[in-house]
């Protein structure tokens, strides 16, 4: 099958590791920062904020909630982006077409290459943030909204639930940028283009421009986790959004599909 | 003919040629890049396709690649319509540089596009391939690291991996040194040695010239010529010219103007060479100008056939008497 073909040239792209790498980088140096401040005078004077840096649990997922914002969709359509495109620019597209395989199978192979990429680099920004609060700090019950403290095994579920909710709309912009990449068959072109719709979709949004068409907008699935964090878990939002982000994939996916299909390759 | 589907490498349509195609026209918006194309290759030719840049050649290897669709006309392959991946069973070939993945090493780059073949058991294994191109030492290198010479081998490389009946070639020696020209050409001699049939593009007569039985030539897209290599040279080339040399100019010129002979001299007394006279023999060829010359008493020092110059004729082809010439 392909999708191993398509994962082993991912692993030999140095774009591939820069991605991963900034996913394992960033919760790393918040970790530092917080232990630069919790290491300060002021630390005991503001109590949420004590509580808040005296708990690794917290790296991961106040890392999430950053990440969530820009970070990780960038990573994302980093990669999604040269999906094509990079085949397009390095001639090679032609080469693997004289093959046997169709150009749907292809295709498919690619995408499944781009979503397992993705998957990675939100379990490597989720993984390393609980990694590093762990060693750093250590876990213990998390102080919630409601007042009752979470158990750790309880919060830790939730980090991997959120993960996974973040990782769907992330999945959504991933065959975006790859419709892009098939359709602009240039690289940077579709990286921007990705970035571009990402803070397009906030600014509408936060400039309340959206209207009714607000929820359906695929900027808004990225805060849909942090519902879980309620008590008690408001789910409805949570369903919504994961009926959001596959209809933004499986339009961006077949739309890509259609174009590369038929597309006349010239490079 | 049968209709039912056939499985991938099973034996084509006997008897078939290698390639036909009929009719093939391909626009890119009002641009024609290809207009109305036939040619025929049959099996255990090398057929060459000759062309300046920007002619319509590399178009045309795509569309019988299947990477772009014909506006209108038909391809076939052994017998079969081109239509996807499954009916170029046997054809292997690159279009225009030879598209290889530069961060991956060559033995990766074979590896990766030998998964992208359902191959049968018994295909040519990858070491192989790589020993009849003579990369066997470098195989562990990135193609980033690779000079062009072994780029293009390594893409004929991957196309032997497929065991091709019919082998596409579109300039390989672009970019050469002349020892990697001359590899390449070796190479192309020996696979067709062994039966591959090989449809080998080119804006050099010479190469065409050298490896080629049959040819066609092509200019803003149209055919303009189509035969045996001979035939077709001979018909641009119109009638022979040669180099006389000899120590009497004035006399054989004298001989040459006889009438009858039909003769011409192309270049005036003292123009060239001591000695020399340039000329263009009757539709008999040298023959009846040496006749004339002895008779004459002319000691004849050399009488040499001109080549055609090789440009010349090719801009010939391409430009003076094609449909749509003219300055561009």
């Amino acid at each position: 099958m392909m999708v191993r073909w398509e994962v082993f040239k991912l692993l030999r792209q140095r774009r591939t590791f820069l991605g991963l790498g900034s996913a394992a980088l960033v919760p790393l140096v918040f970790l530092a920062a917080v232990e630069i401040i919790g290491g300060g005078p002021e630390a005991g004077e503001a109590p949420f904020a004590a509580q808040l840096l005296g708990n690794g649990l917290v790296i991961p997922l106040v890392t999430l909630a950053f990440g969530s914002v820009v970070l990780l969709p960038l990573l994302t359509v980093l990669v999604a982006g040269d999906a094509v495109a990079g085949e397009v620019s390095g001639g090679t597209l032609k080469t693997i077409l004289g093959r046997s395989v169709g150009r749907s199978g292809l295709f498919w192979s690619k995408a499944a290459a781009v979503g397992l990429y993705t998957l990675a680099v939100v379990g490597v920004f989720v993984g390393v943030g609980l990694a590093a609060g762990w060693l750093a700090i250590g876990f213990r019950p998390l102080a919630g909204l409601g007042g009752a403290p979470i158990p750790v095994g309880q919060v830790l579920a939730l980090i991997v639930l959120g993960a996974g909710l973040v990782a769907l709309p992330l999945l959504a912009l991933a065959a975006f940028a790859l419709l892009l990449s098939v359709a602009t068959q240039n690289s940077v072109a579709s990286v921007v283009g990705g970035v571009v719709l990402i803070l397009l979709l906030q600014l509408v949004s936060s400039l309340g421009l959206g209207g009714v068409l607000d929820p359906y907008l695929l900027t808004e699935q990225f805060s849909a986790w942090l519902n879980l964090m309620r008590e008690p878990i408001d789910w409805a939002p949570i369903v919504a959004s994961v009926w959001v982000s596959a209809a933004w994939a499986g339009v961006s996916l077949l739309a890509a599909w259609a174009v590369f299909v038929r597309r006349d390759v010239l490079s | 003919m049968s209709a039912a589907p056939e499985p991938e490498g099973a034996p084509a349509t006997s008897g078939a040629p290698a390639l036909e195609v009929r009719g093939l026209t391909k626009r890119f918006g009002s641009f024609v890049a290809v207009e109305n194309l036939s040619l025929t290759v049959n099996r255990g030719d090398v057929y060459g396709f000759l062309g300046p840049n920007g002619s319509g050649k590399s178009t045309t290897i795509r569309a019988v690649l299947g990477l772009v669709r014909p506006t209108s006309g038909e391809i076939r392959l052994f017998g079969r319509p081109a239509a996807g991946p499954q009916t170029r069973a046997g054809v292997a070939g690159s279009v225009e540089a030879p598209g290889l993945y530069e961060y991956l090493s060559a033995r990766d780059n074979l590896r990766l596009l030998a998964a992208a073949d359902r191959r049968k058991k018994g295909s040519p294994p990858i070491e192989g391939v790589l020993e009849t191109v003579g990369l066997t030492g470098r195989a562990k290198d990135k193609v980033r690291a690779y000079s062009q010479g072994m780029k293009q081998r390594l893409a004929i490389a991957a196309a032997l991996l497929r065991e091709p009946e019919f082998l596409v070639l579109d300039e390989p020696t672009n970019g050469l040194d002349p020892a990697g020209m001359r590899d390449i050409r070796a190479l192309v001699r020996r696979l067709s040695g062994e039966g591959l049939t090989i449809f080998l593009s080119s804006h050099l007569l010479s190469e065409i010239e050298q490896l080629c039985n049959r040819v066609a030539v092509v200019s803003r897209g149209r055919l303009v010529a189509e035969g045996g290599l001979r035939e077709v040279l001979e018909g641009a080339k119109g009638r022979p010219g040669y180099r006389l040399l000899t120590d009497d100019p004035e006399a054989a010129r004298r001989a040459l103007m006889a009438p009858g002979l039909g003769a011409e001299i192309r270049n005036a007394d003292g123009e060239g060479e001591p000695g020399e006279i340039r000329l263009t023999t009757g539709p008999e060829g040298a023959g009846p100008v040496v006749r004339a010359l002895v008779e004459a008493g002319v000691e004849v020092r050399a009488l040499v056939p001109e080549r055609a110059g090789l440009e010349d004729l090719f801009l010939r082809l391409t430009e003076g008497g094609s449909p749509g010439g003219g300055g561009e």
